[in-house]
């Protein structure tokens, strides 16, 4: 997986598309820029296997400087798996944001959600004037 | 001292009499709900109707067996991050801004901390007070259960003790900062020893209200107009009031 090749939304989280029989399947995680912002992060919580995520609205939530932030899928899908591994390893986040760093895969129940992302120049380019 | 932010914006002063720990929280989310729609600062003022233990959002319930003294205290889960809070003689304010960018990642929530904070050493001066910025994170602490035991970049200092520290929620594109100011020492958290005995001054609540209000105004540049919640912030803060804060699902989540 390159970043070049994902999706960003514009609350800073990234989805990769990938078909799998047939299935549109999303892995979504938030990029270096916001793990950079957040700075420090000492807590997540994810969602649980099975539940509805939509695009726009917040699936889990991180601590960082004492600032609890909410994050927001990038997609409409069902949440197939999660790195159980991330919450207690949190600096393979700032090691490997679009790798190991990865928080959830969530089957595309509605593909018109991914049409609201911007592709990776777009993003950069949003990154330039946030930052 | 640091440089100064200027928001230039017309902000709401809300002075709250004692409440109930869940009502106190309900409020601050009610405000920040709405902080974007309305593009509103708001700065709250508050106090707590009998010593109230707030945990982090992230803290088990449970490790709150670790503090013997706040056993018998009433327990509210805040929104926001950072360690438990004994809520007795301080004076508490949440501060809610509309954030310039939503989501993970940009705002200016670092530099609330310190201007809010930067704000309150302007203001104890006038009282005689020389408290401080504490420069740098102290590790070794994170894991203190108080939040007033550890110590974090920006918290307020007085002779080394922690008298004011703040934590803050982001979510609906806008930021809830709150924090307290520790006047007194409390029976229920004695650990904790607060302005008038490290200072020998004993601070009138809304005297450093006034002062630390007029020192925020100053430093953000932010005209301040005393008033109350809309009626649907005030429908708002009933409903998480009643549904959230004050439930056991809530308080005893993790």
């Amino acid at each position: 997986m390159k970043p070049e090749e994902f999706l960003y939304a514009e609350s800073h989280e990234w989805a990769f598309i990938e078909e799998v029989n047939g299935d549109k399947i999303a892995t979504v995680g938030i990029s270096a820029f916001a793990v950079e912002q957040l700075t420090d992060l000492v807590f997540m919580e994810l969602p649980e296997i099975g539940s509805m995520i939509e695009s726009g609205s917040e699936f889990g939530e991180v601590e960082s400087v004492k600032a609890v932030s909410s994050l927001y899928s990038p997609i409409d899908g069902e949440v197939i798996q999660v790195n159980t591994d991330l919450p207690d390893s949190l600096e393979i986040l700032n090691e490997d944001p679009y790798g190991a760093g990865w928080i959830l895969k969530a089957k595309v129940t509605d593909d018109s959600s991914l049409s609201k992302l911007a592709d990776y120049t777009t993003y950069q380019k949003q990154c330039g004037e946030d930052g | 001292m640091g440089s100064k932010s200027n928001l230039r914006m017309d902000g709401r002063l809300i002075i709250d009499r004692p409440q109930e720990g869940s009502r106190n929280m309900a409020v601050d989310e009610a405000i920040m709900m709405r902080a974007f729609e309305l593009n509103v600062l708001t700065l709250r003022f508050y106090q707590w109707q009998q010593p109230t233990l707030s945990l982090g959002y992230f803290q088990n319930y449970r490790s709150r067996v670790q503090h013997a003294e706040s056993q018998s205290c009433s327990v509210v889960r805040r929104n926001s991050g950072g360690g438990a809070i004994l809520h007795d003689d301080e004076l508490t304010y949440s501060l809610s801004v509309p954030a310039t960018t939503s989501g993970s990642g940009t705002d200016r929530s670092s530099s609330l901390y310190q201007e809010v904070h930067l704000s309150l050493l302007d203001a104890l001066s006038g009282f005689g007070i020389q408290a401080e910025i504490n420069p740098t994170h102290q590790p070794g602490l994170e894991s203190e259960f108080l939040c007033f035991q550890r110590r974090a970049v920006n918290d307020v200092l007085l002779g080394g003790h922690k008298i004011c520290g703040s934590a803050q929620r982001k979510k609906n594109q806008a930021i809830s900062q709150h924090g307290s100011l520790v006047l007194g020492s409390s029976a229920a958290a004695p650990q904790i020893i607060g302005t008038e005995v490290i200072s020998g001054i004993r601070l009138e609540r809304m005297e450093v209200l006034k002062g630390w209000k007029e020192a925020i105004s100053s430093r953000l540049g932010i005209h301040f107009q005393e008033a109350e919640l809309t009626d649907c912030e005030e429908f708002d803060a009933q409903r998480l009031q009643k549904g959230k804060f004050g439930t056991v699902k809530w308080n005893q989540r993790r």
